[in-house]
């Protein structure tokens, strides 16, 4: 295990070499982060980098209490945001009034029978909007209040475009599944 | 707050364990980012070269400008290499035709402006007609027709016995009031276009190394004069006499817009600057680096890791180009180099569980290559748009090199033991030994009556691998510019 605060206070020094350590220990799991936020790897590679750099010319603003993970994590999702804004991806559409009929209690998926890899490949698919809305509220636990801040979105905006993408993603996975047993009875 | 079902809470879970391994390029372009001085040593290096090279075009460029203008503003001051010439020609006007003589009075300056040189010549042609009566009296007809333009003082001029004449010769004389003439015609002609050197080359050799049958046209038309009355029009005398009045430099032609063709080629040299890009940094880092996905269990692996790397590119050579009517097509011979570095980790990982490892660092290594080969260019111009003197052109073809030599040197330092060595290493039996190279960039030309100058941005693309081996192959991609300068017109 790594000791974040000799490493931190170590890159504030501008060390390489301590600064390839933080990247190696931190890297993977920031990569699978801007995953799934982005529609392909190269672009995942991108922010990645971009998120790295803006976390090491900014490493003095971290303070020590926190977990350090945790703070790349959220710089990580803010630089995964900005560059879908860039890439004016997302149009948002005034969706307040529309009622939730989809009640997402009542639907089970089988999410326990995929793969990690497998439930961020879908994700991907979802659209730029619903995608970010999933990922922001399910994945990294923020509320439609944060969110909708975050993306400059009402909240009822947000609510909609969550529930709209969990349908689509439960619809996906549901569709996996029964193409899974599809093709296992066929072979019985 | 998080979404409270099993769908969000599995997702989480699953998303919490997921991890995927970054390329080792994320890292380079992070530290690139991070530590940029290299990037900035590198263009630190560019500039300078590049200025000179547009400096040196345009230098060329004004110095020929300004040797033209010389040349052409005041003929009259640097032409004549015979003082009397002028004075002939007057004497001649005022006898022959009152209004030329009354137009070539209003000239009073002749005489005075000749230069210091061109009296000297003067003077050594005089003493050559003293020695030597069959040079002198071409030198005389040559350059000044002194003899001729006084009427009768031409007739006095002993004739060479060992010069036969032929019978059409004899009987075709000439008109010695219209030979007097000629030079009013020819003589702008002669200082619009030699210098006061070209002049002294003309008086002193050209009569010599003309050929016979010049020789003989030349006596023969002073033989005429004193032989018979002159009875030809003015335009048949001046064709008789051309030739030996033609400037002896030729001027490469400027192509009109519409047809750019020429006869011959165009001789010409080219050197050029720019940077080379591997594609991989060394084949056999990427290939480890692909196959170094980590097993499961506590095994461990050992994995390369290569980085990008990128260096100088130069050539130079000779090129012959042929003009074409809207296109021009070339090619050349020169040497080209290439180098570059690349850096590449070893590390160590160890698989603790699942998806979860540590990476050790093992070594650092340093590689620098040199690359020299031998280059024909072949290329093909298009024109594209431009005037008489400045035209811009599409370029493309190939630029074939023969490898000649690619060493290695490189330095390894050991991370845990903190020891370091060197090794050099001669890739030459492992290189390819022919690699084609696609070449495409847009070239400004500018043509001048003496030559011709090109400047050319462009990539250049490798077709081949530039080592032989079995994995990944690296292909170099290089960004450069080049000029060219073609100064001789071949026929």
């Amino acid at each position: 295990m790594i000791n974040a605060r000799e490493l931190v206070s170590r890159c504030l020094k501008n060390d390489a070499v301590a600064q390839k350590q933080l990247y190696q220990h931190f890297a993977p799991q920031m990569l699978a982060v801007c995953y799934r936020y982005t529609k392909d790897s190269n672009e995942a590679s991108d922010v990645l980098q971009e998120g790295f750099v803006r976390m090491f010319r900014n490493l003095h603003q971290w303070k020590e209490e926190g977990e350090l993970g945790a703070w790349i994590r959220r710089i990580m999702i803010n630089t995964a945001l900005n560059w879908l804004r860039s890439q004016k991806r997302i149009h948002w559409l005034n969706e307040e009034h529309i009622s939730e009929s989809y009640d997402s209690e009542s639907v089970i998926t089988p999410v326990h029978h995929m793969e990690a890899r497998q439930l961020a490949d879908m994700i991907r698919q979802l659209p730029a909007g619903y995608q970010a809305v999933f990922n922001l509220h399910a994945i990294e636990g923020y509320s439609h209040g944060e969110i909708s801040k975050m993306l400059n979105i009402s909240e009822g905006t947000c609510r909609s475009q969550y529930m709209r993408a969990r349908k689509y993603l439960a619809d996906m996975i549901m569709k996996t599944e029964n193409e899974k047993q599809n093709y296992y009875a066929g072979k019985q | 707050m998080p979404a409270n079902n099993d769908m969000e809470i599995l997702m989480q879970q699953k998303m919490e364990e997921f991890r995927i391994e970054p390329s080792p390029a994320d890292w380079q372009a992070i530290y690139e980012r991070l530590h940029p001085k290299k990037d900035r040593r590198f263009l630190w290096w560019w500039f300078p070269l590049v200025a000179g090279l547009l400096f040196g075009g345009y230098w060329i460029t004004i110095q020929n400008r300004s040797q033209n203008a010389t040349t052409t503003d005041s003929p009259a001051a640097i032409s004549p290499a015979d003082p009397n010439h002028g004075i002939a020609e007057n004497q001649a006007n005022q006898k022959k035709d009152p209004v030329s003589a009354a137009s070539a009075s209003a000239k009073p300056t002749i005489e005075t402006s000749i230069p210091p040189a061109a009296s000297s010549i003067q003077s050594s042609v005089e003493d050559e007609q003293h020695n030597n009566p069959v040079h002198a009296k071409l030198s005389r007809n040559t350059v000044s027709k002194k003899s001729n333009h006084t009427a009768e003082g031409s007739a006095s001029d002993p004739l060479p016995d060992d010069i036969p004449l032929t019978g059409k010769e004899t009987t075709e004389g000439k008109d010695a009031a219209s030979t007097m003439q000629e030079p009013l015609e020819i003589s702008p002609k002669l200082a619009d276009t030699n210098t006061a050197e070209q002049n002294q080359n003309e008086t002193a050799i050209v009569p010599l190394v003309e050929s016979r049958e010049n020789d003989i046209t030349i006596l023969k038309e002073e033989n005429k004069e004193t032989t018979a009355p002159r009875e030809k029009t003015h335009e048949d005398s001046l064709t008789t006499v051309k030739p030996s009045l033609e400037p002896t430099v030729k001027k490469n032609s400027i192509p009109n817009l519409s047809n750019h063709a020429s006869k011959g080629w165009y001789l010409g040299a080219y050197a050029e600057i720019g940077s080379n890009k591997p594609t991989e940094p060394i084949s056999l880092a990427k290939a480890a680096d692909m196959n170094s996905f980590p097993g499961s269990g506590n095994s461990s692996t050992t994995t390369s890791a290569g980085s990008k790397s990128k260096g100088l590119h130069y050539a130079f050579g000779v090129a012959l180009e042929k003009k074409l009517k809207k296109m021009s097509f070339s090619f050349g011979l020169g040497v080209q180099s290439n180098t570059w570095s690349s850096t590449s980790a070893t590390y160590k990982d160890s698989m603790i569980s699942g998806n979860i490892f540590t990476r050790t660092q093992i070594s650092n290594n340093s590689s620098n290559y040199t690359h020299i080969a031998m280059e024909l260019p072949v290329m093909l111009n298009f024109r594209l748009a431009g005037k008489k003197h400045s035209s811009y052109w599409f370029t493309t073809g190939l630029n074939n090199l023969i490898t000649l030599k690619l060493d290695q040197k490189t330095d390894v330092s050991i991370v845990q033991s903190n020891a370091s060595y060197s090794q050099d290493n001669s890739l030459t039996s492992k290189a390819s030994p022919y690699q084609p190279q696609f070449r495409i960039g847009f070239m400004y030309e500018n043509t001048q009556d003496r030559y011709h100058w090109q400047l050319t941005p462009f990539m250049q693309y490798g077709l081949n691998s530039m080592v032989k081996t079995g994995s990944p192959d690296i292909q170099m991609l290089h960004f450069g510019i080049q000029t060219r300068y073609y100064f001789k017109k071949l026929k």
